[in-house]
């Protein structure tokens, strides 16, 4: 057997894993540019199938609810044309019947993640309105936030991790938003369209706008390594209750995450 | 006899003896021609040394229930090498939480290496490639696995060079083995790449790609060119694979366009860019009908007259379907076909005895 054939595969092989674990050893190289500690509030435990004996938690976000944004598909709105403006998108035209209309495909930006603050409080004050009859209820539906569409399930166990702000530098994010364990800054995709209220009479959508929302994060889960997987492993399907873990969440230069440290017991 | 330099040109040899017995022995019990015992004797020992030295040279088919049983084996291959990967893929999500990562990053990375280890070495002892071909694309499967998972296990976002890596590893193997499943592969893997790529360069995500079809226009006629500029001597299987696999990506491309000018890179109104798509549909389907015809490629006549079938139904229900009777549309369509039957039926006979 002449194995020289099979150099060219090998190399391949080598020199793809060698990229990706360069990369994965420059985004830890000297140490987590931010960290945060979510709960299991946050970093929902993912229950994989028996084929799988992998532990996987999911960053769990949601939609500031805002006054004068109806609600939308995948969530809600996030940003206005202004916005979609700053983030690269071309919203010089609206009217998706133009001619020269086109519809821009997802793009890659940073996205600014609020952690317990004013965007839950204003949520909290919101849902305490609704209920007195004071206010139209939370129309925000929460993204991913594993409460279904019960707010008072959301109030105890729902995510406080809001998707405030993007931009399509880290820097200016961070500049803004300088509190790092407040604001997680985090990659994510942002979808651009033209949205509008349809006319009773003729079907017709008027005064079409632009509106952004967000599709994901970059990554949308975190792979949970040994010997925290070991822990996180052993707890049961989340039924309701407090958070029964929280999780050291660091990030590196190339913006990708990894666990810093696990701790298992109510939260 | 020309001496055959690869297993497609002495099976071609074998069946041409084949047929020459076969038309021999009909010549002479018609009374055509008469030969002496002696000189058959001597012609039918020589149609017998040459097939028998074929097809110990080349493991060849020399009956027609070989070749059925070649076509099983073949088939068989590939389903094994996609059972052999999906077993490979759940056994490691099986047990991979139970590794801690450096264990699991050289699984990862030793997995599609054995596996092609494997494919060399029975590669030596077969001489057809039904065992290689499956190892082969377990090595692939591998290869897909462990890029996929090194990047999930250190919480990488996907890109597009996954398609780069595998499109090259699979035309590695492709031309290692002269394989045609990993050269189609590989030629799908490249051109995913490409128009994920172009999108990433106008600030998309790449995973959108399919969101500006168009894209893979340019792929498909640079796959399809391939035949054109390297030459496949050692491997006579893979121009057809580059042509077919080329125009299939150009004319599918050209049938979205067709409806989806919102979409298009090109700066001219919506109606204008899908009017344009459909009349490139019709010429590029026609000049390759006609590219077909004049360099003996059947497969792309055929190719080509499918698509061209496919546009003209399209626009006639696009057309009629809102204020024709539906009977009507149908009863046309099926006039329109009868009429493409004879169009084709021409054409065949125009490509009778060419072999591509």
């Amino acid at each position: 057997m002449n194995g020289k054939g099979l150099v060219p595969a090998i190399a391949i092989i080598l020199v793809s894993n060698a990229w990706l674990l360069t990369g994965a050893g420059f985004n830890r190289r000297g140490g987590p540019i931010q960290s945060i500690r979510l709960t299991e509030r946050e970093l929902a435990l993912e229950t994989e199938e028996s084929d799988n004996s992998g532990v996987i938690l999911r960053l769990v976000w949601r939609i500031p609810p805002r006054e004068n944004i109806p609600t939308r598909p995948f969530g809600g709105v996030a940003f206005d044309s202004e916005k979609l403006k700053e983030l690269g998108f071309d919203c010089s035209l609206s009217d998706e019947n133009s001619p020269h209309f086109r519809l821009p495909p997802p793009r890659e930006v940073f996205l600014a993640l609020e952690y317990e603050g004013s965007a839950w409080q204003s949520w909290l004050k919101r849902l305490d309105e609704s209920r007195a009859g004071n206010a139209t209820p939370v129309s925000n539906r929460p993204v991913d936030a594993g409460e279904g569409v019960n707010p008072e399930r959301a109030r105890r166990e729902g995510s406080r991790l809001f998707a405030m702000d993007a931009s399509s530098s880290f820097e200016h994010l961070r500049r803004k938003y300088p509190d790092a364990g407040e604001y997680l800054i985090v990659r994510g995709l942002v979808r651009a369209g033209l949205h509008g209220n349809p006319d009773p009479i003729t079907g017709k959508i008027v005064n079409p706008r632009w509106e952004g929302y967000v599709l994901g994060l970059l990554p949308p889960d975190v792979n949970v390594p040994l010997p925290y997987a070991r822990e996180l492993g052993r707890l049961p399907r989340a039924t309701g209750g407090p958070p029964r873990y929280s999780v050291e969440l660091h990030y590196g230069k190339t913006h990708e995450p990894w666990i810093g440290s696990v701790s298992v017991g109510t939260q | 006899m020309a001496n055959p330099t690869n297993r497609k040109e002495a099976q071609l040899s074998v069946d041409r003896i084949h047929v020459f017995r076969q038309e021999l022995g009909r010549l002479i019990s018609e009374g055509v021609l008469e030969l002496t015992a002696e000189q058959q004797s001597r012609v039918e020992s020589y149609l017998a040394v040459s097939a028998a030295d074929l097809a110990a040279r080349f493991d060849i088919d020399v009956s027609d229930s070989q070749k059925r049983i070649s076509l099983g084996m073949r088939v068989l291959s590939t389903l094994g090498g996609m059972a052999f990967c999906a077993a490979l893929v759940l056994f490691f999500y099986r047990i991979w939480g139970l590794l801690p990562t450096p264990a699991q990053v050289v699984i990862l990375i030793g997995a599609p290496i054995l596996a092609l280890i494997g494919a060399e070495y029975v590669s030596h002892k077969e001489r057809t490639p039904y065992y290689t071909a499956l190892l082969v694309l377990v090595a692939l499967g591998a290869f897909g696995l462990n890029l996929i998972v090194t990047g999930q296990l250190f919480n990488m976002a996907s890109s597009q060079y996954f398609f780069l890596a595998t499109g090259i590893f699979a035309l590695t193997l492709a031309y290692r083995y002269r394989l045609r499943i990993p050269l189609a592969l590989a030629l799908v893997s490249l051109a995913v790449f490409f128009a994920a790529t172009a999108i990433v360069s106008g600030g998309g995500n790449w995973a959108f790609f399919l969101e500006r079809p168009e894209t893979l226009i340019p792929a498909g006629l640079a796959l399809a060119a391939v035949p054109s500029v390297v030459r496949h001597e050692r491997t006579p299987d893979f121009p057809g694979v580059y042509r077919l696999l080329g125009l299939f990506l150009v004319f599918s491309a050209m049938l979205a366009m067709m409806h989806l000018g919102q979409l298009s890179y090109i700066p001219l109104a919506r109606h204008t860019v899908e009017a344009l798509y459909r009349a490139l549909g019709f010429l590029g389907t026609g000049a390759a009908i006609w590219l077909g015809i004049r360099h003996g490629l059947v497969a792309v006549v055929n190719l080509a007259s499918g698509s061209f079938a496919v546009y003209l139904f399209d626009r006639l229900i696009t057309w009629w379907w809102d204020w024709m009777p539906r009977y009507l549309i149908f009863l046309i369509i099926g006039l329109i076909a009868l009429l493409l039957m004879a169009v084709f039926r021409k054409l065949r006979t125009t490509t009778r005895g060419q072999t591509i």
